[in-house]
């Protein structure tokens, strides 16, 4: 009896209210955490610390909303509609507070979550045996057909979820014109650090999509833009269309440990890579270090896999190179040293993780003397010594009397088939390819993105570098076709299918892992 | 008094138990890892990354902490918090499903704990918590054991067997480094990587 009573003043001590004695007191507070909460249901967002932050108290005080058991069960109504990510968040939090209390409420939103999802399988699962259950029948998939019909030109919809993976996603989609598409995010940048404001960081990541809209492409060449709206924009939008708000913080020298903002210092490669984790698409780069060994491996060349190598490959760029200093000058003024600028080297070849894992640098640059007559006709020249073995000689870094020459070897381990494999392709790269920016000694003064092709040129001062596209979109068919599929499940089923396993680490849940998802072949490595 | 004894019987467990706690970030770029790990009756500290680090140090891999009282208490508290775990995680069972389960992946490149398999994701009401002992952990005085050390005048990297320096490698930025002008990420061999400003 008395163990029983101990855990009955354990139970209600979580929840201050509960001990406040005072009626009219504990009524007024409990009145406006019920007021909280009806407003953040009303917010339709999908930011869980938005909706599970502290909840009002006494005076200006707060109390963890986790510890509101009775506020929690009286305004269960609306809760339960809240986003699936932040109600799982909460039965985890109230899980690990040691009350029964806490452990009942979880278990009611639990259930919650069960009816939803017997509700939305006898949606799609229930056949219907006469007319009128044909009729409700309609009415039920009402949904399923508005998600899979296809979007007609100057229509929209909107979008969200939870894809397979665990990613939430919540977006809407306009057909503008046959080809063209708009995806629109609801998103709130806040916060400042090192001199980025929440409106540079927006206008920085809204400047980033619109330079490469010429690279987003689809499978048959549509066009995909993506537009980054503030909340007040997406206000303005009728209600059943606006998508649901994300914060994106800007991380913080000290806190940038705790964050899961970008980074001041974000480009624009990876700034794509986060937007279209938005739209539903799962990281496809190798996941054993990570704990994720099932994860189906994308292209070297995927967005979601390596961002840097996406953009190098897929996105043809003018780049204007200009010299800071009298030397650099003299060395553009100079046709045969231009030419060696406008050769790629070593480091535009082969990948820094690659020369880190099986390169060796030597550590003597040699000043090589133009006066010599040993003008080098290459920046780059390789020869593979054995199949596992490959020499390269680099020269760059022309200046007026003398270049740099860098002596490199690359070693493959016996058994390492896709080392081997590599090393042939940097024994014989690409002779249409170019520098990846501006090379030493002149800097970088401005890119444009998916630019008309131009000739390479020195003029005023500035040597202009013309680097075509490789890859026909930034784009895999596999990302674009998620992203217009939105919430169709027939027409997401093929990417889920693997991508499902993106963030896995049972071995469970593993072994459920189709096979060209494990072996990588599904999206082909 | 079964509950208690279940009770009594969990804390018991979780002292006996070995500890792994760490603190990681996945990113296409690579893995972002602070690890204190217990073996046997020292205690081994991971970092393949600068990442999280509150103050200077360009070393990487595996190293020990001179202040053993200081880790004594660190991993006592991880242990009372892999307690409270295995416990919201009996109670999730029961109503089947797990706490890892229940994680999100709405952020997949945001930084997390990891402890004793489960992995505590910001909104965690133990996240907290671990902050704080996470930034114990980073303020610990550490002897590199095994790993590499990038010098001052980052001219050189000088690597380390059994505390004792055993080469060096000319660091060249163009070599190692995303992008020859600083700020950037540079790998430092199979000790992971290096964000210099």
């Amino acid at each position: 009896m008395w163990l029983l009573l101990l855990f009955t003043q354990m139970a209600l001590s979580f929840d201050p209210l509960a001990l406040i004695s005072d009626d009219t007191k504990r009524n007024t507070i409990e009145k406006a955490q019920q007021d909280e909460i009806n407003r953040r249901t009303g917010l339709a967002s999908s930011d869980c610390s938005e909706l599970l932050s502290d909840l009002p108290f006494e005076g200006t005080s707060k109390t963890p909303f986790v510890t509101a058991f009775g506020t929690i069960q009286n305004m269960m109504g609306g809760i339960r509609y809240w986003d699936q990510h932040c109600l799982n968040q909460l039965v985890q939090n109230l899980a690990t507070l040691n009350s029964p209390v806490a452990l009942r409420i979880a278990g009611e939103i639990l259930k919650t979550d069960y009816e939803k999802s017997v509700t939305r399988n006898a949606t799609y699962c229930a056949p219907p045996t006469n007319g009128l259950e044909q009729i409700l029948g309609l009415a039920k998939n009402i949904d399923r057909i508005r998600n899979c019909t296809p979007l007609a030109e100057g229509k929209w919809k909107t979008i969200g979820g939870i894809s397979k993976s665990g990613i939430d996603y919540s977006y809407g989609l306009i057909k503008e014109a046959p080809q063209k598409i708009k995806a629109i995010l609801n998103v709130q940048f806040s916060g400042a650090n090192n001199g980025v404001t929440a409106q540079a960081m927006h206008a920085r990541a809204q400047t980033c999509l619109n330079s490469i809209k010429s690279g987003l492409k689809g499978p048959a060449g549509e066009e995909l833009s993506i537009s980054l709206l503030t909340p007040q924009e997406v206000n303005r939008l009728p209600a059943n269309l606006r998508p649901k708000k994300t914060t994106i913080t800007i991380a913080g020298v000290n806190a940038r440990s705790h964050s899961k903002a970008y980074a001041s210092s974000i480009d624009c490669p990876t700034i794509l890579h986060e937007v279209l984790h938005l739209l539903g698409l799962c990281d496809e780069y190798p996941g054993e270090g990570d704990n994720y060994p099932c994860r189906a491996v994308g292209s070297r060349e995927s967005v979601m896999r390596n961002q840097n190598l996406t953009f190098g490959t897929a996105l043809s760029e003018n780049l204007s190179c200009h010299c800071d200093s009298e030397e650099c000058s003299n060395v553009m003024a100079d046709p045969a040293k231009r030419a060696l600028l406008l050769m790629p080297t070593y480091y535009d070849i082969i990948p820094g993780h690659f020369r880190n894992r099986y390169c060796e640098f030597n550590p003597t640059i040699y000043l090589k003397s133009f006066s010599d007559n040993s003008m080098p006709s290459r920046a780059y020249s390789a020869s593979l010594e054995s199949e596992d073995v490959l020499t390269v000689i680099a020269n760059y870094n022309p200046m007026t009397t003398h270049f740099d020459e860098a002596h490199i070897i690359c070693r493959c381990p016996a058994t390492d088939i896709d080392c081997k494999t590599s090393l042939k392709e940097y024994a014989r790269p690409n002779p249409n390819l170019k520098p990846k920016t501006c090379p030493s000694p002149t800097n970088l003064k401005s890119s444009i993105i998916g630019a008309a092709p131009v000739a390479d040129r020195f003029e005023n001062g500035v040597l202009h570098i013309y680097r075509p596209a490789t890859k026909p979109s930034l784009l895999e068919p596999r990302h674009f076709n998620r992203i217009i599929a939105g919430n169709c499940q027939t027409q997401t089923a093929s990417y889920e299918r693997c991508a499902e396993f993106a963030y896995e680490s049972s071995k469970v849940a593993c072994e459920k892992a189709p096979n060209e998802c494990l072996n990588n072949t599904a999206w082909g490595q | 008094m079964k509950m208690l004894y279940s009770l009594l019987l969990l804390t018991g467990l979780a002292n006996a138990a070995e500890v792994v706690f760490s603190v990681e970030r996945s990113t296409p770029l690579g893995l972002d890892k602070i690890e204190i790990k217990e073996v046997g009756t020292n205690f081994e500290i991971l970092k393949t990354s600068n990442y999280f680090d509150v103050k200077d140090d360009l070393r990487l891999g595996k190293f020990s902490a001179t202040e053993k009282e200081v880790v004594k208490t660190i991993v006592g508290e991880l242990g009372q918090i892999s307690t409270e775990l295995k416990q919201a995680e009996e109670r999730l069972s029961s109503m089947n499903t797990s706490f890892n389960e229940l994680n999100s992946n709405k952020n997949p490149h945001e930084p997390f704990f990891k402890l004793d398999g489960f992995i505590i994701k910001k909104g965690s009401i133990l996240y907290p918590r671990l902050e704080k002992v996470a930034f114990k952990i980073n303020n610990l005085n550490l002897s590199l054991i095994e790993g590499v050390e990038l010098d001052r005048d980052r001219k050189n990297y000088t690597f380390f067997k059994n505390g004792k320096e055993v080469k060096k490698e000319s660091f060249n930025a163009r070599f190692f480094c995303e992008s020859p002008k600083f700020p950037t990420r540079c790998l430092a061999r199979e000790w992971g990587a290096l964000y210099l400003e």
